[in-house]
């Protein structure tokens, strides 16, 4: 750009590689993190809502690895979800257990890493195959003789090759349960009108939750009408603007069911911007969304559950590594958790380091 | 034969660009949003309201921040994608210091802001001094920035924020809250600064022609080193107002939103090239993006087809852009 001396330049450059280089440690690649970084140390007793203490698995565990590989290495949810999973793994007696994570949604990334594990050892895998992507990552593994259990979105027996098993919270479930809540708070209130639906984006997951919410509405809560779900994307900003909209656009809304977990705090801005109370129910037991159900901002959240589904999925893998059956399905009850029913979520977060 | 047709055709195709009217953008673009904002308000009356008009403003405050120091940039033909990351890491940072350390909610502001400020300190360095490509630089303090973001929450939501600094991001005067009046400020100042002092005039000569800039004795190095800096502190407290407005500081926070700064300024006429463009048409890009977001969901267009109309948005301007470079060059 403008002329600088050789020696001069050369030492610049120097400073600068070593700069990004320090930068580069910093984040810009996607690392791999065990369980002492960025999620806490194992909890020597877990009975997070009556967990098992034992795998049932007839062989040991003893000098086998097991890894968590998941994309959003930076999103609290899957902080809970790796937490769960490390713990899971302790308890089932890995001699270590790592979580093989990338930053933001890159998912073809989180596979490299994956795949780089599996070429240095592993004895067994849990996935959050958020898509397609991981699935030949998954048979892959199956080829090297490692177990795969997944988690979080189900997916169907066959589509995913050499996938043992899987835990999920199942939206249909948790979709209907949101729409039962939502339609008996409006029917004691006497209020009648518009519901709104909003996804993070439409993901198989939500679809699902957002469609046996709209059915469920349908058949019990027939007065109440039930809007198409809207996108709300990532950024905060844009979502609130977008709900802002909504309850602009439709006068009379009275409720909403949001299926991401930003929701809560997106909605309590949106109803302080806007002036208007909704019965608002939407995810995640982060406890940033624990406070909004506490304070009134938000009705309700549902309680997927994030740390039960890996700590569960990290012993049936411990069973497949000893060839043991496992169940191809296991859905989890996901609950709707209101202001009264909040203390074992605090305690669960507390207990497992996550504040 | 053909060469005399080649010739014809491109004589042809001058003319027609010559006969593009050359109307500043901030005009056009003041004319479009009317334009569009009739067009929501036939197919929705609603959008026609007071709450609305907040809306797009409360929405267009923190984007709009950022947009500004682009825009600084984006004149000097520098660039700086580490925007986004720089929100979430200073908010993170700044939300640290109250709740953590349990320092006054005034300092958190102040971290914040240096924090943005270090980040685009470092990104001078390396583009300035070093002379590495910015596009690279800034694409790397993306990443770095949003890993520090990470190791510093520990991945976790910070909650639990003092009154002071929600009242920051959620305090009103008139309806409007006190980032829109800031945005307006800062805006303002801007464009005065651009227009008016020599450091403004500077920045344009540089972006049009660096090196006939720095024959002409323009300390350049400076001055982008000034730019970077300040597009890192506005970046900076942008974080820590959407931190206040919603309450929480989130590593995820401000993901993507460099996109959406650098669509605001190119839609408000700042050109890729550098050299053109003016802060108001920047801010006016800003409030396009936040309307056309808004009307459409008003209007209840399927929320899948959204970004298709971004999309759209996008090589429009960028197509204009060129269209006004080559009809000014003929």
């Amino acid at each position: 750009m403008i002329g600088i001396s050789g020696k001069r330049q050369r030492r610049v450059l120097a400073a600068a590689a070593i700069a990004v280089l320090a930068l580069s440690a910093c984040g810009a690649e996607p690392a791999t993190t065990t369980g002492g970084s960025t999620v806490g140390p194992s909890a020597s007793n877990v009975d997070y809502f009556n967990l098992p203490t034992s795998t049932g698995a007839s062989c040991s565990m003893r000098g086998k690895k097991m890894i968590f590989v998941s994309v959003l290495r930076e999103n609290p949810v899957l902080q809970i979800m790796a937490q769960g999973a490390i713990d899971g793994a302790k308890k089932a007696g890995f001699a270590s257990e790592q979580w093989v994570a990338s930053q933001g949604f890159d998912e073809p990334g989180t596979v490299t890493l994956a795949t780089q594990s599996m070429a240095q050892g592993v004895d067994g895998i849990v996935v959050l195959a958020s898509s397609p992507t991981f699935y030949p990552m998954i048979a892959r593994a199956k080829a090297m003789g490692i177990p795969v259990i997944q988690t979080h979105s189900p997916i169907a027996k066959g589509e995913a090759p050499g996938l043992l098993g899987q835990f999920y919270p199942d939206p249909t479930s948790y979709g209907k349960a949101a729409a039962e809540a939502i339609g008996a708070r409006l029917k004691k209130a006497g209020k009648t009108g518009s519901i709104a639906i909003m996804q993070t984006s439409f993901i198989p997951n939500e679809n699902a939750a957002a469609k046996a919410f709209t059915e469920t509405m349908k058949a019990e809560y027939p007065q109440q009408q039930v809007l198409a779900p809207v996108a709300e994307g990532g950024d905060s900003s844009k979502a609130i603007a977008t709900e802002t909209s909504l309850v602009q656009a439709h006068q009379d809304l009275v409720a909403a069911f949001d299926t991401s977990g930003n929701g809560p705090v997106n909605w309590a801005t949106t109803q302080k911007d806007t002036g208007r109370q909704l019965v608002v129910i939407s995810m995640d037991y982060a406890k940033a969304n624990l406070e909004l159900v506490k304070s009134g901002s938000i009705f309700g959240i549902v309680a997927q559950p994030l740390y039960q589904e890996h700590y569960l999925a990290a012993f049936a893998l411990a069973k497949a590594i000893c060839r043991d059956p496992v169940a191809y399905d296991n859905p989890l009850s996901a609950p709707i958790v209101e202001r009264t029913r909040l203390a074992p979520y605090y305690e669960l977060l507390s207990k497992v380091n996550i504040h | 034969m053909s060469t005399v047709h080649a010739t014809a055709e491109e004589q042809a195709r001058t003319v027609r660009v010559r006969r593009l009217p050359q109307v500043p953008v901030e005009v056009g673009l003041g004319a479009l949003l009317t334009v569009i904002v009739v067009m929501f308000t036939a197919l929705n009356s609603s959008f026609w309201s007071a709450s609305i008009l907040q809306a797009v403003l409360r929405a267009a405050a923190v984007a709009g921040l950022v947009v500004v120091g682009e825009t600084l940039l984006l004149i000097l033909k520098q660039i700086d994608l580490s925007v986004g990351s720089v929100v979430s890491l200073s908010a993170i940072v700044g939300c640290q210091l109250v709740t953590h350390y349990h320092l006054p909610w005034q300092l958190a502001v102040l971290g914040a802001l240096g924090v943005g400020m270090a980040v685009g300190a470092v990104n001078a360095l390396l583009v300035v001094w070093a002379r590495l490509p910015a596009l690279i630089v800034t694409l790397g303090t993306l990443y770095a920035t949003g890993g520090l973001s990470l190791v510093i929450s520990g991945g976790l939501q910070i909650s639990g924020l003092p009154e002071g600094l929600v009242g920051l991001g959620q305090s009103r005067l008139l309806g409007l809250p006190f980032a829109v009046y800031l945005l307006l400020a800062v805006v303002a100042v801007a464009h005065g600064v651009m227009n008016l002092t020599v450091f403004g005039k500077s920045a344009y000569a540089i972006g049009g022609n660096e090196r006939a800039a720095v024959r002409a004795g323009v300390p350049v190095r400076r001055y982008v080193t000034c730019a970077f800096i300040a597009s890192g502190g506005l970046a900076g407290l942008a974080g820590i107002l959407l931190a206040g407005r919603v309450g929480v500081a989130d590593p995820t926070q401000g993901q993507g939103l460099e996109l959406t700064v650098i669509t605001a300024a190119v839609v408000g006429g700042i050109s890729l090239f550098g050299g053109a463009g003016t802060m108001l048409g920047a801010f006016l890009g800003a409030v396009f993006i936040q309307v056309v977001t808004i009307g459409l969901v008003l209007v209840g267009l399927d929320s899948t087809l959204q970004p298709v109309a971004s999309g759209a948005l996008l090589i429009v301007a960028v197509a204009v852009d060129t269209l006004r470079r080559r009809a000014r060059r003929a």
